[in-house]
């Protein structure tokens, strides 16, 4: 059997596939954390890959890009050069290799939600110009199109991943929890909008299934059960004694979101195995390690 | 009206230029590649493209902008993708940002190609799925987006014209000009293809009077997509015969029957969106055309 490669297994979701999985081989200018098993292999960047022509690999996960919607909503540029371009750079060098499962990742925000409180499948329509960030996703999934025939891919739709992590990261649970550790009074932009939050071990088992699908195209990864963040805040609030308060501001997406995850379940079996407590407990028991 | 048109130096760029000057236009043209000495433009720059450049050319207040630099041929981009996008997509991307910035902010045309609908044999509409199977073809299709984009989210008014195939005195390359280059140097040639590909050909003057017109009757245009097309569709074949013929010479020609990966059996033209906004105009009969460009070479 050929091996899995990843690509980004020092950010935040790669070292939890890595860890879980110790035969996928890790690619990239950065080591994994230290106490990962991984192979690893340095390049120093996407530009001469020439290095990989000596691993016999048929699978790849490729982690690289940036999810810092902040930042790339005030610059389209960092869009274009964090999540389009090393897209491009890697789609170059597989379409020459013999590839059976090639897996990206774009975002839930793409569809349009038109009718919120309904659930929203692969089938629902998408609005790729409401902003820098989802228009840097839309071009991702565009550079994946034209190289389909080269490069069999799977374009995963991700919900809101949450998990534990060293990096400073700018999503909801981990500002949270970085804030747990550090302050008494932790303030959240808003509590109602309803999100699917799904674990990252969870989503590495589904990433892991679907590269070992025989299916190609559009998936949504997420539990397929949707909550307000105020039932996140609250979980997290009485493991950590601490006062969560919403500053009641207005959020960029949509108020209800609910993922239809029919697809991914038909495709991979898969099933999440913990539950929100149960993420939020592993997350933060992890992370209280770390400070 | 004062008009600055990026890749003015080019074929349909040139032709524009030259339009807009006969009719008491102030034009500046820009290049990133080089000027064309033979053109005689006064305003005619070379520059990088850069948002620099860009913010400092937008201070002249122009009232429309084209957009048709960048590579123009699929065949010089079929083996580097990054070609296609640092000249075409990434420039353009640079002058909206620019335009976002500026205060100036006049409508742009973007020039987009016919091969981003990938193989279609129908009579290509603007809302058609896009297909594009050439890094020529993926890049005018993302600039499209970026188009779609930035009106969107910053109400710069974009247009897309999506250009069917065009020939005409100057265009050193594709099927007419080659065609014709064979008949003069041989009476026996070969022609790319079966002969059977059917191609929506269209006359420079006649894309020049339908894209002015256009952009004249849509001021302020919404991230809209328009072909730019003759409407009348030919076989090579045809095209290759009526050349023989406007050339009296006693020549055998026959296809290779050979195809590149990117080219399409018909690229045939729907036109009502485009007619509907600027009216049928009265075309140079093909004949003519043809003869027109024969004569020039």
């Amino acid at each position: 059997m050929k091996n899995t490669i990843l690509f980004g297994g020092s950010g935040f979701f790669g070292p939890i596939i890595l860890k879980k999985y110790p035969n996928i081989i890790s690619i990239g200018r950065t080591k994994p954390p230290k106490e990962l098993k991984n192979k690893h292999i340095h390049i120093k960047n996407l530009n001469n890959l020439k290095k990989l022509d000596s691993i016999d690999f048929d699978k790849v996960i490729f982690l690289i890009g940036s999810s810092n919607h902040h930042i790339i909503n005030k610059n389209i540029n960092i869009g274009v050069k964090y999540n389009f371009e090393p897209l491009i750079k890697i789609m170059e060098y597989l379409k020459n290799r013999k590839i059976k499962k090639f897996i990206c990742f774009t975002t839930i925000l793409l569809y349009k939600n038109e009718k919120p409180g309904k659930t929203v499948s692969e089938k629902n329509k998408t609005d790729p110009y409401k902003n820098n960030y989802v228009f840097s996703k839309h071009l991702m999934e565009e550079v994946v199109n034209f190289y389909k025939k080269s490069v069999p891919s799977i374009v995963v739709r991700l919900c809101n991943i949450y998990g534990y992590s060293k990096l400073k990261r700018p999503d909801l649970v981990p500002t949270i929890m970085q804030d747990v550790f550090k302050k008494n009074k932790i303030f959240v932009w808003n509590t109602k909008p309803i999100r699917d939050f799904i674990f990252a071990e969870d989503a590495a088992d589904a990433v892991v299934k679907l590269v070992n699908s025989t299916y190609t195209g559009v998936v949504n990864v997420g539990t397929g059960k949707s909550f307000p963040v105020e039932t996140l805040t609250s979980i997290i609030s009485n493991i950590s004694k601490k006062k969560i308060l919403s500053k009641n501001k207005k959020v960029s997406g949509p108020y209800k979101f609910l993922t239809n995850i029919n697809l991914l379940k038909k495709i991979t079996k898969w099933k999440s195995k913990y539950t929100l407590k149960e993420g939020l407990v592993k997350t933060y028991n992890v992370m209280k390690n770390y400070h | 009206m004062k008009i600055c048109i990026f890749g003015g130096n080019g074929f349909i760029g040139s032709n524009l230029a030259n339009y807009y000057l006969k009719n008491n236009h102030k034009v500046y043209v820009y290049t990133q590649t080089k000027i064309n000495k033979d053109l005689k433009i006064k305003n005619n720059f070379k520059i990088k493209y850069n948002e620099k450049n860009f913010i400092a050319i937008l201070k002249k207040k122009f009232d429309l902008i084209y957009f048709l630099s960048g590579n123009s041929n699929q065949e010089t981009s079929k083996s580097d993708i990054y070609y296609d996008l640092n000249s075409t997509f990434n420039t353009f991307i640079s002058l909206l940002e620019s335009v976002k910035k500026s205060k100036s902010k006049p409508p742009i045309w973007f020039a987009s190609s016919v091969v981003v609908y990938g193989s279609n044999n129908k009579s290509l509409k603007e809302n058609f799925e896009r297909n594009p199977i050439s890094y020529y073809a993926l890049t005018k299709y993302l600039c499209e987006n970026a188009g779609k984009f930035y009106y969107d989210n910053f109400n710069i008014n974009i247009g897309i014209m999506r250009i069917f195939s065009t020939f005409g005195p100057g265009l050193k390359k594709l099927v007419v000009y080659d065609t014709i280059k064979k008949i003069n140097s041989s009476n026996n040639f070969k022609v790319f293809g079966t002969g059977n590909e059917i191609r929506d050909l269209a006359f420079i003057d006649d894309q020049v009077k339908t894209i002015t017109l256009l952009c004249d009757k849509i001021k302020k245009p919404q991230g809209d997509i328009y072909n730019i097309a003759a409407g009348k569709p030919y076989t090579i074949k045809s095209i290759v015969k009526k050349l023989v013929k406007i050339s009296k010479k006693k020549v055998l020609f026959k296809f290779t029957k050979k195809r590149r990966f990117f080219d399409t059996k018909n690229f045939i033209a729907n036109k009502s969106k485009t007619n509907k906004i600027i009216g049928v105009i009265n075309k140079t009969p093909i004949n003519l055309a043809l003869k027109k460009t024969y004569n020039s070479i």
